[in-house]
Order: structure tokens, then C-alpha cells, then sequence
């Protein structure tokens, strides 16, 4: 999502390198330190897909100003205006633990459903620790809930893991 | 405790405001039967306790006074001349009586009557009441048309002394005019010589009754029982007798009257149970939550109980005082501490036994009611 | 380590309309001063009836439920009422405030159950207003205050008689997301404060996060047990987040 991050900031004035990597610095709360080789990668990408243009100053001193192409502009806004589907998020390795557990024939899932649970309840409670202290940025505190909330249906989730495979494993 | 059972009554204020007036109600009717039942048995009292030792010689065990009793006046004379009596003649004289104006009460014979009495013989009627004009009793041998007015019978004819008012047709002077007596029968009364009754109501040679007075009073028995072996055609009636027709005629307004103080007091229960009722029920979870706190089941009841008790008695001081007015205006015996007493008894009564069913149900509130989640 | 409550194979079984409903099939669980535990489950699980059980509200079916060493399961109801006065707090879902009472008097009822003097009440009332940090509220009936604050009156409540456990059904059930964190936050204060022994009973994994030990309760079983960590590596769970944003 780096590319279409450059090119927001871009879209809104043209900048140097080293603005970009402070902007986006910024807009992720402080947090985060992000490495200009990645950025420069990104922009050369962009520049050879026209969808940003490099120029360089007249003093000279070397200092690109990247802008926006109008083809970049489009390329922009189709994906601001695309929805985002959720297959991703449905990938579960521990869902392919579970059914290897049992392809493997070693039995007692609910020992790792409870460890699994262990481990999410703790992030769960590390997240609501730093939800106290972050919260007063409005994007950072969603992407706290977000990931909270995350937590909370995969913890449900598991109750279910629960269930069904003890009432398999009754059956059998 | 108290102050939480009064901030209770407070959060329903129409509620509680209904019930009390309801009680109210209820407390004031318990009331009233206590006065009247109460008024009814000393008037009468009152009234029979000048017959001590007095036997009355008429025609049938007819009522007091005997307005349908007629004795021939030889037969009233010839009882008066014995001597095996032990009569005190000076008390002791032949009497008629006719009724002028029926009573309004079953238990009120006349409202208004006139009385026959032999001229001398007046003290008998009048006793020691004054006479305005200095004059209760007649002219030796009076037969004239004159009156000695009762004061109640005075005010309804708007009577002075010296006036003439008109009895069946007859113009009859006033010579007196009664103060107030204790016994009603005189203050209902217009007093006449005997003679003059005798003729202006055509009844010569008749009377209503013989009234005897014993010089000995404990022989009354005796002598009444000789009296009816004597003549047994007529009838003997003394003070004994007429108490026990007094009380037999009493029974039914009596009866009457408690019916009306039983009532009262059910509704007083009724309202209770009801209002205490719904406030259990709507109270709940309240009371779970109390018993979840700690509170034991005694306590939640004692709540119920105490909120019954505030609703029921805070109606008995109005109630007792409308009581209070009542019997002044109806000049009948006002409300002493006693019947005050007895009031906040029933009503005491009529609350718990009300409140008994919903602190019943108060009790078995469990504590996880509080935890019903609607 | 001093138990507070320890229940032993406890069994409750309701009878309701004729039908026999088995809440809990023998439960072994130990409880011990200062922890913070939350009975985690869906409806049906059993969990509420736990606490009931453990908060002397009622009697078990069979099984011993031992608080403090005493037998609870002995005791008739008088005793247990006694008991539960001075020795335990209850926190609602549905704050269960006496409606014709202020907030102080809410606080003071509590205490005046147990039997405390009138002062000592009037101070302590005082004191725990003033830890929920609702002391200009005092004299506010339970109708003028806000779901967030009803609750806190009601921990205050809860903790007027120095209870050796408090106990809370679903505290924030009632409540949205910010008001029921507050909630948690001052549960979680006053355990690792003022030592507190707290047992939550919620459906919420979120509020369960916040106790130091987590049971999972399905069908009237504890189906696992889970203890936590006070909140570490926060500064790592950020970057771990952000990382996956910028990709």
C-alpha cells in the first residue's frame, strides 16, 4: 500500500524524498521509522509507471521534487473508490494447525485452543494497555480497535474450534 | 428503617395520597359507629334510669310511652287506693299520653306528645327542671287548657309564656316553659291537666297508664310480680322490662350502624392490600437486591409492615376530627380518648391484616430476583 | 497464599416449569486475596450461577463451596445473609440502585445492612465517592446520573463493608464501549491498588482481558484456564500493527 500512500501525499502538493518520509511518519502517530530506500524504490517504480515525475530543482543541489501525473491522479482515486474485499483476513494459520494436528494423529487440540486463547488474550490486553496511552490520535486509535476488535472474533472463534471438536471428538 | 419506608410513600404520591383517603374513609366510618352505637345506648340509658323503682300499670306490654295503652280511670284509681303497695303516692299518679308527631328514628317513639297528668302531680313528669316563668306545675285543681312546654316542643311552636298555641283543634295558653332537661321525653312534651287532655282529645274517663313509685325500691320485683298475678289482663312493665325493649329495638339500627364500621374497616384492608400489593410487585427487583446486599428477609418485610402502618394512621387524625365535627353537629356524644384508642386499634388491625399478603409475598423475594434481567 | 474462595465439585441443578436444567457439573476452582479472575462463557454456560454460588446468594445442589473455610452449602439462610452483608459486594449488570435514595445513600445502605454505626458509614460513603471520583454527586438520585456513573456508585457501593470478594455480573453490559472501559480501568485500580479480590463474570473477551486470570465456561464446565500478563511490549505491539499497514 506504499505506492498509493506516496501518491496521496503527492496528490495533495508536490514534494521532496525526504518530505515524503517524514509525512508519512507523521501520519502513522511518530511510530513508525520508515526506511528511505523503501520510499526511493517506490518512487522509482511510480516514475517508470508515469504516475509521478521527478524533476530536479534549479539550485541544483541535487534534490528531486517528485509530482503527480494525471495518470497517477486516476490511478489514485480508482483505488480510493474501490471497496476492499475481506479474503485475506480469512487466512487462519491456526486453522491449518488444527486440521494438521489432527492429519498428524496427535490429538488434544483443546491443550493448543487454550494456548492460542492464552496468546490472544494477551495481546488483546497489551492492545488495551496502548489504547490508554494512544488513544488521542483519532487513525491511530482506529487501528487499535480495529485490531481489537479482530482479536475478539477470532477469541470467539476459538470457543467455537471448541465446541464442534469436542462434540466430534465425543462422536467418535 | 422509617425514613426509608417514607421516602418509599413519596416516589407514588398519587398512590399513596388515594390510599390514605381511602383508609381515611374507612377509619371515619369505624369511627362514627363507635359514637352513634355509643350515643344511642346512654341516651337511652339516660332516659330509663329515672324509671328506677317506677312501675307502670298499662293496657298490654306495649311500647314506652304507651300511646296505644288505655286504662279505664276506675281501675287506675282503684290500683292507686291499695295499701298492701307500699305505694309513695305523692309519686304515684295516673298519666295519659298521646302522640302528637311520630319519630323519625326507629328508635325515637315521638318527636312530639302531649302528657295528661293530674293537677299537683306535675314533679312526677317535670322532676326539678326550672321553668322560665317560675312555674312548672298547675293551679291546685286545674281543668283549664293551659301548657307547660318542653323546650324542644317551645321552639318548634316559637312559643312565649303567655301565648296561646293550638293542640287538636284547641287553643291552649302557655304558662311555662321548660329549660332543657336530660330526659327528652320532657323536653318533647306539652304538660296538661289530666281533665283538659281527658276532653280536648275525647278520651274521658280514660287513661294511658298507672305510673307507680315504691316507697321501698327494692320490692319493685316483688310488687310487679304480685301486680301481674292481680291482673292479669294488664300489663306490668318496669324499668327491667323496658330496657329489654329498648335493646331489642335498638338491635336493628345497632346493627346497622356496625355494618357500617365493619365495612369501613374492609375497605380500609382492601385498599391496603392493594396499594401494597402493587408495590411489592413493582419492588421486586428492589427487594432482591436488598436481600443481595444483606438485608434479612425480616427486614424486607418490616418495610411492607411499616409502610401499611404510615398509610393507615396518618388517615386517623383527620378522620377522628371530621368524627369530631360530625358528632357536634348531630349533638350527639362526641368522641372521647378512649374511642379514639379503640380507632387506632381496628385500623391498626385492618392495615396488618391488609398488608399481611403482600409482606407474605414481600418475604419470599430470593436474592437472585436481582438478577432478572428483563 | 490466603484463599479466599475455593468451591469443590459444586453442582447446581434448577428445576424450572418441571424441567431440570443443570447449570454447573462440578466445578473445582480456588480463588486467592488480591486476584482479579473472569469467568468468561456464553449464555447458558453456567457462569452467572458461579458467582451466585460463590456470593452466597444461593445454595448448591451438591459440592461444597468454601469461603474462607466455612461451608456455604450448611448455612440456612439467616447466617448466609449475614455473611454476605459484611464480607461480600455485588456489582450488577443492571447497577440496581435503590431509586428513592441518593448516590451517598446508595453507598451508606450497604454498610448500614452489616450493622456499621451511623459516622463510620457517613465517612467511608464519603471516602469511596470520592474514589469513583463522584464526589460532587452525592446528593443525586440514581435517575439524574448516567449509566457510567450509576455503576461506579455501585462499586462503591459494593465496597463499603471492606468485602473480601467483589463480585461483578457483567459490569459493562449496560454500557458503551468508553463508559464500560472506564468501569474496567477502576475494577483493575482497585485490585492492584487497594488489593481487592475481584471476580467478573462477563461475555466479553475484551473485559476479560483485564483480570490477571481467565476461565472459559461452556456448558456448566471450565473448559480452560488462562492467566495474564499486565500489559508488556506495547511499544513492539505498535510497531508490529503499523508494519502491517504500510506493506
Amino acid at each position: 500500500m506504499l505506492p498509493y500512500t506516496l501518491l496521496g501525499l503527492l496528490a495533495s502538493q508536490p514534494r521532496h524524498g525526504y518530505d515524503l518520509k517524514n509525512a508519512i511518519e507523521q501520519a502513522f502517530g511518530g511510530q513508525r521509522e520508515i526506511n528511505f530506500g523503501q520510499i526511493y524504490t517506490t518512487l522509482s517504480r511510480l516514475e517508470r509507471d508515469a504516475l509521478v515525475t521527478a524533476s530536479v530543482a534549479e539550485d541544483g543541489r541535487g534534490k528531486k521534487t517528485y509530482r503527480i501525473t494525471p495518470k497517477g491522479r486516476k490511478e489514485l482515486e480508482a483505488w480510493l473508490n474501490q471497496t476492499v474485499e475481506k479474503i485475506e483476513t480469512y487466512k487462519d494459520e491456526f486453522l491449518v494447525k488444527l486440521i494438521v494436528r489432527h492429519l498428524a494423529g496427535y490429538g488434544d487440540a483443546l491443550e493448543a485452543i487454550t494456548r492460542q486463547r492464552q496468546a490472544y488474550l494477551q495481546q488483546l490486553r497489551d492492545l488495551t494497555a496502548l489504547s490508554v496511552r494512544k488513544g488521542d490520535d483519532p487513525y491511530v486509535s482506529l487501528l487499535i480497535e480495529g485490531a481489537m476488535l479482530h482479536l475478539q472474533a477470532d477469541l470467539h472463534w476459538l470457543d467455537i474450534c471448541d465446541e464442534r471438536l469436542d462434540h466430534l471428538e465425543k462422536l467418535s | 428503617m422509617i425514613d426509608i419506608a417514607i421516602k418509599n410513600l413519596g416516589t407514588r404520591k398519587v398512590r399513596t395520597f388515594l390510599c390514605i383517603l381511602a383508609v381515611l374513609a374507612g377509619v371515619f366510618l369505624v369511627g362514627v359507629t363507635l359514637v352513634m352505637n355509643d350515643w344511642m345506648y346512654g341516651t337511652m340509658t339516660a332516659e330509663l334510669a329515672k324509671y328506677m323503682g317506677k312501675i307502670y300499670v298499662q293496657q298490654g306490654e306495649s311500647t314506652y310511652p304507651p300511646f296505644d295503652s288505655t286504662l279505664s280511670q276506675d281501675t287506675a284509681t282503684a290500683i292507686l287506693d291499695r295499701t298492701d303497695l307500699g305505694l309513695n303516692l305523692a309519686e304515684s299518679a295516673p298519666l295519659i299520653f298521646v302522640r302528637t308527631e311520630r319519630g323519625m328514628m326507629p328508635f325515637i317513639p315521638a318527636e312530639k306528645m302531649v302528657i295528661g297528668v293530674p293537677a299537683g302531680r306535675e314533679a312526677i313528669l317535670i322532676g326539678t327542671v326550672a321553668s322560665n316563668s317560675g312555674l312548672n306545675h298547675f293551679a291546685v285543681g286545674e281543668k283549664g287548657d293551659v301548657a307547660i312546654l318542653g323546650k324542644t316542643v317551645a321552639q318548634d311552636f316559637s312559643a312565649k309564656v303567655g301565648q296561646d298555641i293550638t293542640i287538636n283543634g284547641t287553643k291552649v295558653r302557655v304558662i311555662g316553659i321548660l329549660e332543657k332537661s336530660s330526659m327528652d321525653s320532657v323536653n318533647i312534651a306539652a304538660i296538661m291537666p289530666m281533665e283538659a287532655v281527658q276532653r280536648i282529645f275525647v278520651k274521658q274517663g280514660q287513661v294511658s297508664s298507672v305510673l307507680l313509685t315504691l316507697q321501698d325500691v327494692r320490692k319493685t320485683a316483688e310488687v310487679a310480680a304480685r301486680l301481674e298475678q292481680d291482673y292479669p289482663a294488664l300489663g306490668i312493665v318496669t324499668q327491667d322490662d323496658m330496657l329489654a325493649e329498648a335493646e331489642q329495638v335498638m338491635k336493628m339500627p345497632i346493627m346497622y350502624m356496625s355494618s357500617m364500621g365493619v365495612t369501613g374497616m374492609i375497605v380500609a384492608m382492601i385498599v391496603i392490600m392493594s396499594t401494597m400489593f402493587m408495590a411489592v410487585t413493582e419492588r421486586t427487583r428492589e427487594f432482591g437486591t436488598l436481600r443481595a446486599l444483606g438485608a434479612r428477609r425480616r427486614m424486607v418485610v418490616g418495610t411492607v409492615l411499616i409502610e401499611a402502618l404510615i398509610l393507615a394512621l396518618i388517615g386517623v387524625p383527620p378522620a377522628m376530627g371530621l368524627v369530631f365535627l360530625m358528632s357536634k353537629a348531630m349533638e350527639t356524644t362526641p368522641p372521647d380518648t378512649f374511642k379514639l384508642v379503640q380507632t387506632i386499634v381496628f385500623t391498626v388491625v385492618a392495615a396488618m391484616v391488609g398488608a399481611a399478603y403482600p409482606a407474605w409475598r414481600a418475604a419470599r423475594v430470593e436474592p437472585l430476583e436481582a438478577l432478572r434481567y428483563e | 497464599m490466603n484463599t479466599i474462595v475455593e468451591t469443590k465439585h459444586v453442582c447446581k441443578t434448577y428445576g424450572m416449569n418441571g424441567v431440570a436444567v443443570e447449570a454447573i457439573r462440578g466445578i473445582d476452582l480456588t480463588v486467592n486475596a488480591g486476584e482479579f479472575v473472569a469467568l468468561v462463557g456464553p449464555s447458558g454456560s453456567g457462569k452467572s450461577s458461579l458467582l451466585y454460588l460463590i456470593g452466597a446468594m444461593d445454595s448448591p445442589t451438591s459440592g461444597e463451596v468454601l469461603f474462607e473455610g466455612r461451608d456455604l452449602a450448611k448455612l440456612r439462610d439467616g447466617p448466609r445473609t449475614d455473611l454476605r452483608a459484611k464480607n461480600i459486594g455485588f456489582v450488577f449488570q443492571t447497577f440496581n440502585l435503590l431509586p428513592t435514595l441518593n448516590a451517598f445513600e446508595n453507598i451508606e445502605i450497604a454498610m448500614r445492612l452489616a450493622g456499621m454505626g451511623r459516622s463510620e458509614r457517613q465517612s467511608r460513603a464519603a471516602e469511596l465517592l470520592g474514589r469513583v471520583g463522584l464526589s460532587e454527586r452525592a446528593k443525586h438520585q440514581p435517575r439524574y446520573l448516567s449509566g457510567g456513573e450509576r455503576q461506579r456508585v455501585a462499586i462503591a457501593r459494593a465496597l463499603g463493608n471492606h468485602p473480601r470478594l467483589l463480585l461483578a455480573d457483567e459490569p459493562t453490559g449496560n454500557l458503551d464501549s468508553k463508559t464500560g472501559t472506564g468501569i474496567l480501568e477502576l475494577l483493575r485500580t482497585i485490585c492492584s491498588e487497594d488489593g481487592q479480590t475481584v471476580i467478573m463474570v462477563t461475555h466479553d473477551f475484551r473485559a476479560a482481558s483485564y483480570a490477571d486470570r481467565v476461565l472459559v465456561m461452556r456448558d456448566g464446565r471450565i473448559r480452560g484456564e488462562t492467566k495474564l500478563q499486565a500489559g508488556q511490549n506495547i511499544n513492539q505491539a505498535m510497531e508490529k500493527l503499523l508494519e502491517l499497514e504500510l506493506q
